[in-house]
């Protein structure tokens, strides 16, 4: 066992290295805040692609859903994965080609950089800002609950300390790299993520003797496992397909993408590439989860006291230590992949966007980047240390809390002059608000007592959608529909000198329309 | 990148859609109605994939574009429809699965999947918009600067 032990902490320390590597790397590259926040908008297809996904693909998707499909059956599966490779379809078809041209002509570098320039309200951006630190640190908060599952797996240290360390890792490289770290931490994540996806999810099956074989027992067990109107509503289940499938397009970290690509051209095949690595990389908790639950069903091993335990402890239970440690690794870098993400839009967020919206303007931008980077971190292990939450539902409220604030602002305001400031502003405030509560309610109010098939985050995305659209109604106006016309009125010709300052001083540009427009709007 | 009166016009309608059909999966939801929240699932697919290409003019490229639209929603419709039937059926099986179980899992995970991004590349493909996008993405801020 301590050979084995020793073979786990030793891939794992490889593979770290690499990735803290990768960010010493990135760091001596660093020249300004435009690579920090979007990796110098140099990105082509395929590493965007395969960055797109892992960083999507995380600690929540692996190993939160390996434990939800082990709890719930074939029907987790459904509600948290099976819409969500064709989410990535969705956002390229919605906002690939807008947002990178509205990307290089304003200086957009973060998603409320995009509300600015959309709206141009200094309150609308400020609260997209908030909106964005909110569901980092939340969406954070299970990705470091997840890592100091395994970090406590493999050092055996206790869950407390394990998830500090797991969390400090990660701020680290983030910290020093920013996005040009994490999206080629990103690229190296997803393909080991896929590779491992595929052999586990062969091994999985293959101790329970094959596909129908472990089907046939969860049946003979209960059929619920593998009903869609089973262990969960169907109604349930549905509303959370909704949530990932179309909740997808308002993903920061996804959106984040799209303004670093380098052309337009670039997006053809992204999604397809995206789609299918993410489809393969959910057989690992397919996988995982189902012969889990076959081995408990047979009595190989005692349901495991925690869900998020499940795949960590079946990987070393039931596969070899080489096996068991590739796959853990596989793990960890589903984790890393997203928290780095978020960690870099929770600082562009907090130095860029909420210091810009309150009227700040900071001085050595970089140096703040990543000081915001690590209270990021510090504030997620915070509330994971005090949420008692399991992963899978942890990150859909991280999840719903980006989707219901950019679902009708950023994709619905791209498309339709009708959406105002105010709509916008609604949206934002409106459902980050009913987030907090749905998740709050039931540790306070008695009288909140919701159906069965109530799914939260579903909810959460309609509200912010609706409350865009009708409040959007209630307050046209002319300029409001000027600031639509703005996004993608013919550019004036640029001149050699307005490219060059332009090229080196990349945020000069957002800096003065965001003061232009709130001085505009002052008035 | 100027938009035309129809075009706005088609683009209010697909959001005011969009909207009625979320309240009324929302309410599918509430009141466990499956038939509700089934079928708001495809149609929400439907209205954000036809407001995606809602500013392509109307040319010959757009009817077949539309025509590669109509057929996708009409299989993703089906998918769903189907799962919605033979929800609480247990005679009918594939591959060990029930049927409603199976004709998600099976067919609609590998079409969504695959079918949606292949189908991305070939409207981006016959439609020249990446090329239009690359054209309109050059030049200086236009948000007015005092």
């Amino acid at each position: 066992m301590m050979d084995a032990q020793i073979m786990i902490i030793t891939i794992a320390v490889i593979y770290l290295g690499l990735m803290l590597g990768i960010g010493y790397w990135a760091n001596k590259r660093m020249k300004s805040s435009k690579e920090f926040l979007v990796a110098g908008q140099s990105l082509g297809f395929f590493v965007m692609a395969i960055a797109s996904f892992s960083s999507i693909q995380s600690g929540w998707g692996m190993m939160g859903m390996a434990g939800s499909t082990s709890t719930w059956g074939i029907g987790a599966i459904l509600a948290g994965a099976f819409l969500a490779p064709f989410g990535f379809a969705l956002t390229w078809f919605l906002l690939g080609g807008k947002l990178r041209v509205i990307a290089h002509r304003h200086q957009a570098y973060s998603v409320p950089d995009l509300v600015r320039v959309r709206y141009q309200k200094k309150s609308a951006q400020l609260w997209m800002a908030i909106a964005m630190i909110i569901g980092s640190i939340g969406y954070m908060t299970a990705q470091v609950v997840a890592a100091g599952f395994i970090t406590m797996l493999l050092l055996g240290l206790p869950f407390e300390l394990s998830l500090v360390i797991g969390a400090g890792i990660v701020a680290a490289y983030t910290v020093a790299g920013g996005m040009l770290a994490a999206i080629w931490t990103d690229l190296i994540q997803g393909l080991i993520m896929i590779a491992m996806s595929i052999v586990v999810f062969f091994v999985a099956m293959n101790l329970g003797g094959g596909w129908n074989a472990t089907i046939d027992t969860l049946w003979q067990a209960d059929s619920d496992f593998i009903a869609l109107d089973g262990v969960q509503p169907a109604v349930w289940v549905v509303a959370n397909t909704i949530m990932i499938g179309v909740g997808m397009i308002g993903q920061p970290q996804l959106v984040h993408k799209f303004l670093m690509l380098r052309s337009p051209r670039e997006l053809k095949w992204g999604a397809t590439v995206a789609a299918i690595g993410y489809g393969i990389t959910t057989l690992f908790s397919l996988g995982v989860g189902l012969a889990a639950r076959n081995q408990i069903e047979i009595g190989g091993v005692e349901e495991y006291s925690d869900p998020d335990n499940t795949a960590p402890l079946f990987l070393v239970e039931f596969t070899t230590p080489l096996l068991a440690a590739f796959a853990l690794t596989a793990l960890l870098a589903a984790i890393m992949s997203s928290a780095s993400s978020f960690i870099t839009i929770g600082a562009s967020a907090a130095t860029r966007d909420l210091m810009g919206g309150l009227g700040i303007t900071l001085k050595r931008e970089l140096t703040w980047n990543r000081i915001a980077s690590a209270v990021v971190t510090f504030a997620a292990v915070a509330v994971a240390l005090f949420l008692d939450q399991i992963i899978y539902l942890l990150g859909a409220i991280g999840w719903a809390a980006f989707a219901g604030a950019i679902m009708g602002p950023i994709v619905l305001g791209l498309y339709w002059r009708k959406g105002t400031s105010t709509g916008a502003l609604a949206a934002i405030i409106g459902s980050l608000g009913l987030n907090v509560f749905i998740t709050v309610a039931p540790r306070i109010f008695d009288w909140w007592q919701p159906p069965a098939q109530f799914f939260p985050g579903f909810s959460v995305i309609v509200s912010g959608v609706v409350l865009y659209v009708v409040v959007s109604l209630l307050t046209q106006s002319a300029a409001d529909q000027e600031k639509y016309e703005n996004l993608y009125r013919t550019p004036a010709p640029v001149s050699a000198s307005a490219a060059a300052i332009a090229e080196h001083i990349p945020s000069a540009g957002a800096d003065r329309t965001s003061r232009s427009t709130t001085q505009k709007e002052d008035q | 990148m100027s938009v035309s009166v129809a075009t706005h016009r088609r683009i209010d309608a697909l959001v005011y859609s969009l909207t009625i059909v979320m309240i009324l999966g929302f309410i599918g939801m509430m009141a466990n109605i499956p038939f509700l929240i089934f079928l708001a699932l495809p149609a929400i697919i439907a209205v954000l994939l036809y407001l995606s290409v809602s500013d392509i003019p109307d040319t010959t490229r757009r009817r077949t574009i539309m025509g590669a639209l109509h057929t996708f929603n009409v299989i993703s419709v089906a998918l769903w429809l189907i799962a919605l039937l033979t929800l609480d059926n247990t005679d009918q099986w594939l591959a060990g699965l029930p049927a409603s179980t199976a004709v998600l899992f099976l067919f609609g995970w590998p079409f969504y999947s695959v079918v949606g991004g292949v189908m991305y590349a070939y409207i981006a493909s016959i439609s020249g918009i990446l090329k239009l996008q690359e054209e309109h993405s050059e030049g200086e801020p236009n948000v007015v600067v005092s």
